[in-house]
């Protein structure tokens, strides 16, 4: 039983360092409905294999959902709400150091609920955006020597926030996320600033399909290196390719990601898109693949249009 | 699933978190020596001890609660023992005799009768005359008596059982199985009378207090205290194993319990506070060499340093038997292995 629990919490090797996997690359606060209330729901299971000479372990993880809404409240203004998952700190990893074997098990991290608010003029779109960070953490530290085990475990507990604004003219969006920390809750409280954020996009129509090109740039204190990533994305009709590079904050882990992905109109009632996200993260000799297959259920005009 | 295992893939990700050395250590010996209680109350023990062997002796007291009727006309009188067959089927003579004076199961001891009241004699006050002599073998003991032996009984303070000869035989007492009892048997009818108290009363050796001795039936507390190394202080105690030598033992039965105990302020005499069994440990009672696992001891020093006010090793429980080993001066060692811990993340 509890092999299995660890097969279900298992991420990336690599958020055991810092403060986790940010979940949140490449997410701007725009809200791209028209004048129908949106609702959208997104499954997001994970599986993932880890390489290191020769040796290789899958692990599974999976999160368990990400919802949200959108609805025009009047033809200039559209609130949104949802939550997401921010850092992840879930991580299951053996080790072994002459008589020393350690396994450690890690569930949890920060999790975001937010609220929003868009503006639209005429070609020209703002957006706010507010989140509430929040969310615990656990790790298990099973330390055996011989026939002896002790386990150590820390638990952290979460509360912070972030904010994000938005412009879109056109073909041109940026986005800056700001005066974000967070309290992680521990024997102390430690205050954990996280980076501000600058994002551009690009939008293009191209061969008959849309183009968009976003890069964004992390600006870390002293702690982290502050990570430039970029992300091409093509779609056309029903079908999308994205290709994403992410090097993370933490020295050395570079990511390079290939999404795909399907969307199917249910007739009056929004689509169903399924998308396939693979990456391939590696620092120094390990090499961790991450297939995530996502499916997105969205439904337009559930509760009300206005015009 | 491909490569579901637990190869220590990724692992090198940990050393942000820390470095994992494991390391051992021998902490060094600051004192030991025995603290004794040779007048223990065993009412409460589980057997009842008979015999004499090594400088011991255990006399058996009981007393019975008669009904008051009529006795005339009985067929059988039956007292009954029953033997406990996990210690040694020694053979030995004895004699029963009345007790001339009360005793109090839990208060009565060698010297004692009752909380308040001494025996006249060490050993309990009775009868010169034994009212039976006969001897126990392999099976549980069964003393048949006459009608005018019942009366005398019924008349007494109780009874004692007292060792003839050299050896050393071990009785359920009412707490730890089929109690002693007077079986009253009368045409088909049999009339089981209910024993009122049953104890046994031990005297033995009394060990030089530098001499590192444990025993059960005459308590010794082995009392031990290591140097605690500051090398451990923000350490993750892993394994913490106390290996002592045995020189010299005594028991009648094939293993021993060990227990130790942390004691709770500095040393003072047998009846310093201890805390709960931190540690427990069966070993065959002719183990040269003892080896216990005390990582919560050193654990819990390695949190609070001032509190090492070191611990006993004992025999658990202490009034099960009557057994002893003598350890070796100086053989006492303790060691540590401990890694350092994970950082948090934070």
């Amino acid at each position: 039983m509890i092999n299995i629990v660890s097969f279900l919490i298992c991420a990336s090797a690599f958020s055991v360092n810092g403060i986790g996997e940010d979940m949140s690359a490449f997410s701007m606060p725009f809200d791209d409905i028209g004048t129908l209330t949106r609702i959208q729901f997104t499954f997001l299971p994970e599986f993932s294999a880890m390489r290191e000479h020769g040796d290789v372990r899958s692990t599974f993880w999976t999160y368990r959902f990400r919802f949200y809404m959108a609805g025009p409240i009047t033809q200039w203004l559209v609130f949104s709400a949802g939550n997401a998952e921010r850092f992840n700190q879930s991580f299951d990893v053996y080790y072994e150091q002459d008589e020393l074997d350690l396994h450690v098990e890690a569930q949890g991290g920060v999790e975001e609920v937010y609220a929003g608010a868009g503006l639209r003029f005429n070609d020209i779109r703002l957006a706010f955006r507010g989140s509430y960070l929040f969310g615990t953490a656990q790790e298990l530290w099973n330390y055996s020597v011989g026939n002896y085990v002790i386990v150590d475990t820390f638990m952290y507990q979460y509360r912070g926030k972030v904010f994000t604004v938005g412009a879109r003219y056109r073909f041109l969006s940026c986005a800056y996320e700001f005066l974000g920390d967070y309290t992680a809750e521990n024997d102390v409280d430690t205050l954990i600033e996280l980076p501000s954020r600058l994002s551009v996009g690009l939008h293009h129509q191209f061969l008959g399909g849309d183009f968009e090109l976003t890069t964004e740039h992390s600006f870390w204190q002293d702690t982290y290196r502050s990570p430039t990533r970029f992300k091409l994305a093509y779609s056309r009709e029903r079908i999308g390719v994205a290709y994403l590079y992410n090097p993370w904050y933490i020295d050395g882990v570079s990511e390079h990601g290939l999404d795909v992905s399907y969307a199917l109109p249910i007739h009056r009632l929004g689509t169903i898109t399924f998308e396939l996200c693979s990456a391939l993260r590696s620092r120094s000799s390990l090499q961790e693949v991450k297939i995530s297959p996502r499916l997105v259920f969205t439904f337009d005009e559930l509760f009300t249009s206005r015009q | 699933m491909l490569g579901c295992n637990e190869l220590p893939v990724g692992g090198g990700e940990l050393h942000s978190r820390g470095d994992f050395e494991a390391e051992e250590i021998q902490l060094l010996l600051d004192n030991t020596f025995t603290e004794t209680d040779v007048y223990p109350f065993l009412g409460n023990s589980l057997n009842l001890a008979l015999g004499k062997e090594r400088g011991y002796e255990s006399r058996v007291l009981v007393r019975f609660n008669f009904p008051d009727t009529s006795y005339e006309g009985l067929d059988e009188i039956r007292f009954v023992l029953t033997r406990n067959d996990v210690f040694d089927k020694d053979t030995i003579q004895f004699s029963l005799h009345l007790l001339l004076g009360e005793f109090q199961e839990t208060k009565a001891n060698w010297q004692q009768r009752t909380d308040v009241d001494f025996w006249m004699n060490e050993g309990a006050d009775y009868e010169a005359d034994p009212i039976y002599t006969g001897v126990i073998d392999e099976d549980s003991l069964v003393v048949l008596f006459n009608y005018f032996d019942l009366q005398a009984i019924i008349a007494s303070q109780g009874m004692i059982l007292i060792p003839e000869d050299s050896g050393f035989v071990y009785f359920y007492s009412r707490e730890g199985g089929p109690a002693p009892q007077f079986v009253l048997k009368k045409n088909d009818d049999v009339t089981p009378v209910a024993i009122e108290a049953d104890c046994h009363i031990v005297t033995g050796p009394d060990p030089f207090f530098i001499d590192p001795w444990i025993g059960s039936g005459l308590l010794y507390r082995n009392y031990v205290r290591f140097f605690f190394d500051s090398l451990l202080i923000d350490q993750l105690v892993i394994f913490a194993d106390l290996t002592f030598t045995v020189e010299d033992h005594f028991a009648k039965r094939d293993s021993v319990a060990i227990g130790v105990r942390e004691l709770l302020e500095p040393i003072s005499d047998f009846d310093t506070p201890v805390g709960p069994l931190i540690a427990f440990e069966k070993v065959a009672a002719d183990d040269s060499i003892i080896s216990i696992d005390i990582v919560r001891h050193i654990q819990r020093i390695t949190e609070h340093p001032d509190s090492n006010f070191g611990f006993f090793v004992l025999f658990s429980p202490e009034t099960y038997d009557i057994a002893n080993m003598k350890v070796i001066r100086g053989s006492h060692e303790i060691t540590v292995g401990y890694v350092q811990p994970a950082e948090e993340r934070y």
